[in-house]
């Protein structure tokens, strides 16, 4: 793990020298009965940043992510958002952040264009400040079209496309999204990814959570890999060497590799049926 | 694969499933221990009775053509019912997998046979056969019986799975669904009517039973129970024209069932993209454009779009204004008076819509992160979600008490109506908001019209909604005292209402800040309880 070209200490920050924080998570912990899901992680995501939060399935992203957005309550730890602690007062912290979480269920008896006109006015956007946000939203994520149908009659890519608006209507100080690449197809990919990096241009910071290292790697400058609830290594992506890619990084910090036991040899019996 | 092969296979996914149940938790532990034992005793009494019966009546002739004809029917509507909700292996399961239609069919079969509602009609059915063996010496009868019986039950299965196949697509469909769900709260309401269909089921006469019989013999259940009754008399030769007729109307299911689900095989479901006319204000259109511009009218407008779109809410909707317009117009006809008092009881039109509050977040759980992690206040999301709640309400009140005073002259009860209404909505809502973060409760959206109202949380559920219900009935009992006692004075009854204004508003407002400070401090806990995932 030392030998790995993104900063490979358990705890590290990914934070540059100084780049103030966006978001600090100190010692966090949570616990599902005798599962732990997050153990004692330490991260801190600079201002400004394009950070992947990358890890295997059941690494604890989603928890972390959670417990960030005060959606779960960690059992330990600290969480701040722009130097201001998440749980003594979740509504203020909430006013800074954005949220595209996994599941992506919105109120999906609205159209697209209510949906989002509901969601700047519950963040305190007046309703027509609300309505040209949401219209400048639908036409960036090419939801124009369609923002008169109801959400629930929205293909898979539609839906991830509106509750990022919703999430980006009240122009939030850092966006954390869930697996917000998982399952969509490359047109829908790239209107998203197109949307982040302008947030992100304008100062916004975006924390995202994925396991495809492919996606972390083009849209990210800093990234960390988590795994059993910990934070494994974290550090700017531009550390890495010449040719060598983040999965193979990945892959040799969390231990994985190619399928081990098991005799798979039928599989080359072409043309063979039962 | 040979086809004996794929029914083994089958048989025995069915029973892996049935079997993986019994790990879902204590509930479907449960669940699945009473639904077995329940098909062994109705198997068994079935069995019993059609072992001991006097098949040569001409009397239980007819019955056992009714009867038939009825168990048929019912093994056509009650999975019906469990559409989306039971494990059951389906068409769509078979997609990705080379078997040939024959195949299928008969692998649906064998699946369909495993399970407590086989077990027991097999059982009833053994129990006939049984019945006729006894009555008859002959080997034929028993041998036309024993046909009977094995048709009968192949029949069973296939009908069973006929409505998901037929019924299946269009009732994943969301606008399939959403109808399903109102046509299920109609039946649900329906259920009042029950007793009318007892009483003239109760009255029916002989000849009346004749005739009926006289048209079930006909349906493939119908026929082939008269063919057991036939072959119990000894007739074998009448008993096979009828097990020849119910086995051609077997095969015509069959058939019907194997089109129908080649049909579902061969389709792929497309996305069906609602066109609605676009409004200069998205949210602040129709009824809501009279709402504030502020996040408390924007939680209001959305509400009150649910209440429109979302079937689960149409159903409160629907439930309410049939029980405090409905109900009473019945009772009052039925009784023959035109008693003014009557109007009075639109206000349970009211009391309907607060109990169906206990549960805000729920009804949206999945959803409800959207609200809860906003910068908006529990407060304020509280003030819209009642006033969304109020509006309607209050007007289907009015409306029933309205209409309900057209018909009993009752309009010098109408005010004191009103303002009991009001007055009962106000402090009403105030201990659903607070019963709202004290017990929330998860309301799957699943494919079953008629689990709407049902939190899917069994026991703990139920006994967490009735104290909710008991609160809010100590909430509304003064109310509800005070015109009871003061029936007979329109004006006694007003100052009821007048006086219970004020007292809504205290409740109110001490349940709703009470609901508010919890909530702020319980959003974790909030969302997990409605969104267990």
């Amino acid at each position: 793990m030392n030998g790995d070209p993104v900063a490979a200490v358990p705890g590290v920050t990914a934070a540059g020298p100084s780049a103030p924080a966006a978001i600090e998570l100190a010692g966090l912990r949570k616990r599902f009965g005798e599962k732990v899901a997050v153990n004692d992680l330490w991260l801190t995501v600079p201002s400004g940043s394009f950070f992947g939060l990358v890890g295997p399935n059941g690494a604890g992203k989603t928890t972390t992510l959670r417990m960030l957005t005060g959606l779960l309550r960690p059992d330990a730890g600290l969480v701040r958002v722009t130097g201001l602690d998440v749980w003594p007062d979740p509504t203020a912290a909430k006013v800074r952040l954005g949220l595209v979480p996994d599941g992506l269920t919105v109120f999906e008896r609205l159209t697209g264009a209510e949906m989002l006109v509901y969601a700047g006015m519950l963040r305190g956007l007046d309703e027509s400040e609300a309505q040209v946000r949401s219209r400048a939203l639908l036409d960036a994520l090419g939801l124009a079209a369609d923002a008169d149908a109801l959400i629930v009659d929205y293909s898979h890519g539609m839906r991830k496309k509106v509750v990022l608006a919703s999430a980006l209507i009240h122009r939030p100080d850092v966006l954390v999204l869930d697996e917000p690449f998982e399952g969509i197809d490359p047109v829908s990919s790239s209107a998203i990814r197109e949307v982040l990096q302008r947030y992100r241009d304008a100062g916004g910071t975006v924390l995202f959570s994925s396991h495809v290292m492919e996606v972390v790697e083009r849209l990210c400058d800093r990234v960390a890999i988590i795994a059993q609830g910990r934070i494994l290594a974290a550090g700017p992506l531009d550390a890495l060497p010449a040719g060598r890619h983040l999965e193979e990084v990945f892959l040799h910090v969390v231990g994985g590799g190619p399928a081990q036991a098991g005799d798979l040899s039928w599989l080359g019996r072409a043309g063979r049926r039962p | 694969m040979s086809l004996w092969r794929v029914a083994r296979l089958f048989a025995r996914l069915k029973l892996r499933l049935v079997r993986n149940e019994w790990r879902r938790g204590a509930s479907a532990r449960i669940g699945l221990v009473l639904s077995w034992l329940t098909a062994l005793v109705l198997g068994l009494a079935g069995a019993a009775v059609a072992a001991t019966a006097d098949l040569a009546d001409r009397r239980v002739l007819r019955l056992f053509t009714l009867v038939g004809a009825a168990l048929g029917v019912a093994f056509v509507i009650l999975p019906a019912l469990v559409i989306g909700v039971s494990e059951a292996i389906g068409p769509d399961h078979l997609k990705p997998y080379p078997l040939t239609r024959r195949q299928q069919v008969v692998g649906l079969l064998a699946a369909a046979t495993v399970g407590p509602a086989p077990l027991a009609g097999a059982l009833a059915l053994l129990g006939a056969v049984v019945g006729v063996a006894r009555l008859t010496a002959g080997a034929l009868p028993t041998l036309v019986a024993g046909g009977a019986v094995t048709t009968y039950l192949a029949g069973a299965v296939a009908a069973s799975r006929l409505p998901s196949v037929l019924l299946g697509r269009v009732l994943s469909s969301r606008r399939g669904r959403d109808a399903a769900l109102v046509l299920a709260s109609l039946l649900g309401v329906a259920v009042y009517g029950l007793q009318f269909v007892f009483r003239a089921v109760h009255r029916l006469s002989d000849p009346a039973l004749v005739r009926l019989a006289a048209v079930a013999r006909w349906l493939p259940p119908g026929a082939l129970g008269r063919s057991l009754a036939l072959a119990a008399g000894g007739n074998a030769a009448a008993a096979s024209r009828w097990l020849a007729v119910g086995a051609a109307g077997v095969a015509a299911v069959l058939v019907v069932w194997s089109t129908a689900m080649r049909r579902q095989l061969g389709l792929s479901p497309s996305p069906a993209v609602a066109r609605r006319s676009r409004t200069t204000e998205p949210l602040f259109d129709g009824l809501s454009s009279a709402l504030p511009r502020s996040s408390i009218g924007a939680v209001a407008a959305r509400e009150l779009r649910y209440q429109v779109r979302d079937p689960r809410r149409r159903v409160q909707a629907l439930t309410a204004l049939v029980m405090g317009l409905v109900w009473p117009v019945v009772n009052n006809l039925h009784s023959g008076q035109g008693r003014a008092a009557t109007v009075l009881f639109a206000t349970a039109a009211c009391w309907l819509v607060v109990f169906g509050a206990t549960n805000q977040f729920g009804l949206d759980g999945r959803a409800a992160w959207f609200d809860l992690t906003s910068s908006t206040t529990p407060r304020r999301l509280f003030v819209g979600r009642n006033l969304a709640l109020f509006v309607p309400g209050f007007l289907a009140a009015a409306i029933a008490c309205g209409v309900l005073a057209g018909l009993t002259g009752g309009w010098s009860y109408v005010p004191a109506a009103v303002a009991v209404s009001a007055a009962g909505m106000v402090a009403g809502l105030g201990g659903a908001n607070l019963a709202s973060v004290v017990a929330p409760l998860p309301v799957p959206e699943g494919g079953n019209p008629l689990r709407s109202g049902n939190a899917g949380q069994g026991c703990v559920a139920g006994l967490l909604y009735a104290v909710a219900l008991g609160m809010l009935t100590l909430l509304l009992a003064p109310l509800v005292a005070g015109i009871t006692v003061e029936r007979r004075s329109p004006t006694a009854c007003l100052f009821v209402g007048l006086a219970g204004l004020p007292y809504g508003a205290l409740a109110w407002w001490v349940l709703t800040g009470a609901a508010a400070r919890l909530l702020r401090r319980r959003i974790p806990e909030v969302l997990r309880a409605v969104d267990p995932r």
